[in-house]
């Protein structure tokens, strides 16, 4: 089998249209999480990280003039085309495949008031991906990935996988997902978003804060000799087979795609893992149930990091997005920080990194978890 | 080995009609909307499984097909986590979707719910189904204009021949504007296996390209 190797990435979020800037501002604690009162979204005030549109449409502006792009499809554009920047991949290729995660994609057009002069047909996530394809001139039909919020890990994994058979050589993975009132006003029916900033594995966390964004990472067989090497060594998905909408109370699911990503991965043990970059939406379910998986695997003691306070919780874009930060801590050896975490509120042992520290890390494991009892792992490892 | 994986069995639901290995095994009047169509399936089915009937029309569609090739998930030897579900689909959750979405539109008449919100994404079916049959392992669903049969045929060869599964149920399941179509069938590897296969065909392109 080949090795897939990770050798560009791109995020845009509300700290910045790079993945340099977003790690710079998540190195120093800083959060994209704010206030809003935006009557479009929610009737009261709520919190959320949102993107700047002005700023978004200039930066796309310098892609092109054309207007026919929807705000979905403009994060995707600039998230591929930023992290495509510095190497040299023949999009028309036949054996270049690009992979778009995302839960609602352009979702905000079931609005007939939003964007009229946008074909409707472009709610097909499918029609949505053929435009994206068609303006950045891929030679293959994209595959489109919807597995609610583990869509991001699920395209890595995915991607790694075709790679390691040697289907493709280079998969391009877009995770985008955009804040809209559908999103804004099912999670508040659900009564899960937080009053405040959310707090993941907080004693005081009270739901999740919900974000925007898109992260493009780039799997490759063959390596970039431009950046230390970091491959995926392992993964899985599973489904904890207990409930649509709450979590396995017994971390069923997530332990099992944990223990079976390990059982891939030639890093293996506590020492080995330098850190495991969490879910942590900061739903009290959601934790607890992350803690009690870790717990079963006797990974109590590997740092835990948690991501949603810098950019909320943006769906299909989350998994990708994460990641990315998680091969930059490796690269750059400093654990980042879980802002809003102060006193571990869950029923077992963790421990929850909670300040930005140098440490040598040579792999760490993504999870992510979602809506219809899914859990994804994911390891990377220096090579 | 490749030549190890086979197809046991698949079920077509479609026209008010539900068709298992070719042969019609169930039909209704064709002037039924899909909903009275899935009930009197689900009663023929002796399905005795309340929580089908608060399902949407995707997850209805895709758990009453399943209930078809349900018999061979239960092989001795084969955990959980040794099966999984791989679908696809053209219209993702859109049905539902539009349903939520006029639940927001008024501000004099709005009522989001969360009864419906779960329901607008597309993976929720796979959820039914592996709640229905404790099913653990590796799930996924992608969206596709057609039916990507040389997706699946990759995507389902390394899950057998790579990631450990034993089984895996694949297909279409495709719900909009009650125009719906589910076509599954069961994956299997029959290396290893003390149980007597039904072999349909042997997993290939051109029998995927046959069923799809």
């Amino acid at each position: 089998m080949k090795e897939a190797y990770l050798i560009a990435d791109n995020i845009i979020s509300s700290l910045g249209f790079n993945t340099a800037e977003n790690i710079a501002a998540i190195e120093k604690q800083n959060s994209g999480i704010l206030l809003f009162e935006k009557t479009d979204l929610s009737d009261n005030p709520f919190y959320a990280s949102i993107i700047d549109t002005e700023k978004l449409n200039c930066e796309f502006e310098k892609i092109t003039t054309r207007i026919d792009f929807t705000r979905f499809e403009k994060l995707c554009i600039l998230s591929i085309t930023g992290a495509l920047k510095n190497i040299n991949i023949d999009l028309n290729a036949d054996d270049t495949l690009l992979i778009l995660s995302t839960t609602k994609g352009n979702v905000d057009l079931l609005n007939e008031n939003c964007c009229p002069e946008i074909s409707r047909e472009r709610m097909f996530l499918w029609k949505a991906a053929k435009h994206i394809q068609d303006f950045l001139k891929f030679k293959n039909t994209p595959l489109v990935v919807s597995n609610a919020c583990i869509s991001g890990v699920v395209g890595i994994i995915t991607a790694a996988r075709l790679i390691e058979n040697g289907k493709y050589k280079n998969i391009i993975v877009c995770g985008a997902d955009i804040l809209t009132k559908f999103v804004v006003s099912g999670f508040q029916s659900f009564l899960a978003l937080s009053s405040l900033p959310c707090k993941p594995f907080d004693i005081n966390r009270s739901g999740l804060t919900l974000g925007e964004g898109s992260g493009t990472i780039i799997l490759s067989c063959e390596s970039n000799n431009n950046i230390e090497n970091i491959v995926y060594s392992g993964g899985a998905i599973t489904n904890d087979a207990n409930h649509i909408s709450g979590p396995s109370r017994t971390g069923e699911g997530l332990y099992i795609a944990i223990k079976k990503s390990i059982a891939q991965s030639k890093n293996k043990t506590n020492k080995e893992i330098g850190f495991i970059s969490v879910h942590g939406t900061a739903t009290p379910f959601n934790d607890e149930m992350e803690a009690i998986a870790i717990n079963r695997m006797h990974f109590s003691e590997i740092p835990l990091v948690g991501l949603k306070g810098y950019f909320g919780h943006t769906l299909g874009a989350a998994g990708v997005i994460e990641s990315i930060a998680a091969i930059n801590s490796i690269r750059a050896g400093k654990l980042h920080a879980t802002i809003g975490f102060e006193n571990s509120g869950v029923t077992v042992p963790v421990i929850v990194n909670s300040v930005t520290i140098e440490k040598e890390i040579s792999s760490c494991i993504k999870v992510a978890s979602g809506f219809g009892g899914c859990n994804a792992a994911a390891i990377f490892s220096k090579k | 080995m490749r030549e190890n994986i086979i197809i046991t069995k698949y079920c077509k639901v479609a026209n008010n009609e539900i068709i298992v290995n070719g042969e019609v095994v169930f039909s209704s009047e064709s002037n039924l909307t899909f909903s009275e169509f899935v009930k009197e399936a689900y009663k023929f089915k002796a399905m005795a499984y309340p929580k089908f009937y608060k399902m949407d029309n995707l997850s209805k569609l895709g758990t009453i097909a399943t209930e078809f090739l349900s018999d061979e998930l239960n092989c001795e030897n084969v955990n959980g986590d040794e099966i999984g579900i791989i679908l696809m689909n053209s219209a993702s959750s859109l049905d539902t979707d539009k349903n939520f979405q006029n639940t927001i539109n008024d501000k004099d008449n709005y009522f989001p719910s969360p009864a419906v919100f779960v329901y607008t994404l597309p993976n929720i079916v796979i959820g039914e189904i592996c709640i229905k049959h404790k099913i653990f392992g590796d799930t996924a669903f992608f969206v596709s204009e057609k039916f990507d049969v040389g997706f699946i045929y990759d995507m389902v060869g390394d899950l057998i021949l790579n990631q450990g599964l034993k089984i895996v149920i694949t297909g279409w399941v495709d719900f909009i504007d009650n125009e719906y179509t589910a076509i599954l069938c069961v994956v299997k590897n029959i290396e290893n296996s003390n149980n007597n296969n039904n072999e349909i065909t042997k997993f290939t392109i051109e029998s995927l390209k046959r069923l799809f």
